[in-house]
């Protein structure tokens, strides 16, 4: 079973490379963008047997996946 | 006798040979590599955590090494009270081990900086009486891509409380400023101590700065000697 986790720098946290992103495409006239945000995908392939596995990848995603001090994430059942 | 140093080598340190190089050569100290898999540290009175790309940096900086086997052994060695100095990669480890607070960031341009830049310690931190009267700030050199230090605005107030802020970001005279400031580092944070100021991590590079036939300064210098007092 597969679980998606997406982490991503905080809000508040200035993200450079979605902003150079964001500024090149409006240079290039792609003026309704607002913003961009990048973000990093894990995807976790558990054992069918595994017990409580959304709690698993949840301590995955607080203990190594993500800083929590810079970071957030989400966590999806694919 | 004097103490001996023990270096920790990860897949991907590269300036562990420049660090025990700097301890031999100014300080007359011995120094012993540490891999990454040793589950216990031989008798050394202070570790550095040098810099590089410990295991290729996947993952996040740090990150990985920061659940390395040996670090378990430094985690419990600092636990002991022992010195411990993380310098570039090694500051980062530190603050993934969350043996020192906040995080290092991507730099705020977006870019890789190799540059010589100016720190000075902060007056009520640990470092704080390390200038010479005759010096402004420190000229030392940086090599990284993620070294903007962040943390919570609650996280930060402690750290100016407590004198935990070692070394800040400066322009050549020693003005705190935003020129100074290479990679967006929240309050031109260069290295931070733990709370008992035995822990020290920065991100400029010392054992960079301790020879004038490189080019540049020996300002690096007045680190190692703290370190080196604080591991007697």
């Amino acid at each position: 079973m597969k679980y998606e986790v997406i982490v991503q720098l905080k809000g508040e946290v200035l993200d450079p490379a979605g902003r150079a992103i964001k500024e090149t495409l409006q240079r290039l006239g792609t003026t309704a963008v607002q913003d961009v945000q990048v973000s990093r995908r894990f995807v976790v392939d558990l054992e069918d047997s595994t017990n409580d596995p959304k709690a698993l990848v949840e301590s995955l995603a607080r203990d190594y996946f993500a800083n929590s001090v810079a970071e957030t994430f989400t966590i999806k059942a694919l | 006798m004097k103490a001996t140093i023990g270096i920790l080598q990860f897949p991907g340190s590269n300036c562990d040979a420049d660090c025990a190089d700097t301890l031999s050569r100014h300080f007359q100290i011995k120094s012993q590599y540490i891999w990454h898999t040793e589950k216990t540290l031989p008798n050394v009175s202070g570790i550095v955590i040098p810099g590089g790309f410990s295991y290729g940096d996947y993952l996040r900086s740090g990150a990985l090494a920061a659940h390395s086997v040996c670090m378990q052994a430094v985690r419990e060695f600092a636990a002991r009270g022992g010195p411990v100095f993380g310098i570039c990669n090694g500051f980062q480890i530190l603050t993934e081990t969350k043996l020192l607070p906040g995080a290092l960031i991507g730099n705020s341009g977006g870019s890789f900086r190799c540059e010589y830049i100016h720190v000075k310690p902060t007056t009520n931190g640990y470092l704080g009486q390390l200038m010479p009267p005759h010096q402004k700030a420190w000229s030392m050199p940086i090599a990284h891509g993620e070294g903007r230090y962040v943390i919570d605005e609650e996280g930060l107030e402690e750290l100016r409380q407590q004198g935990q802020i070692a070394l800040q970001y400066t322009d050549a005279n020693g003005a705190v400023d935003a020129v100074g400031n290479p990679n967006g580092s929240m309050d031109n944070i260069a290295g931070v101590t733990s709370r008992d100021g035995r822990i020290v991590g920065m991100m400029p590079h010392p054992e960079r700065a301790t020879d004038t036939i490189m080019g540049g300064s020996c300002d690096g210098l007045n680190l190692w000697r703290h370190f080196l007092t604080m591991a007697g």
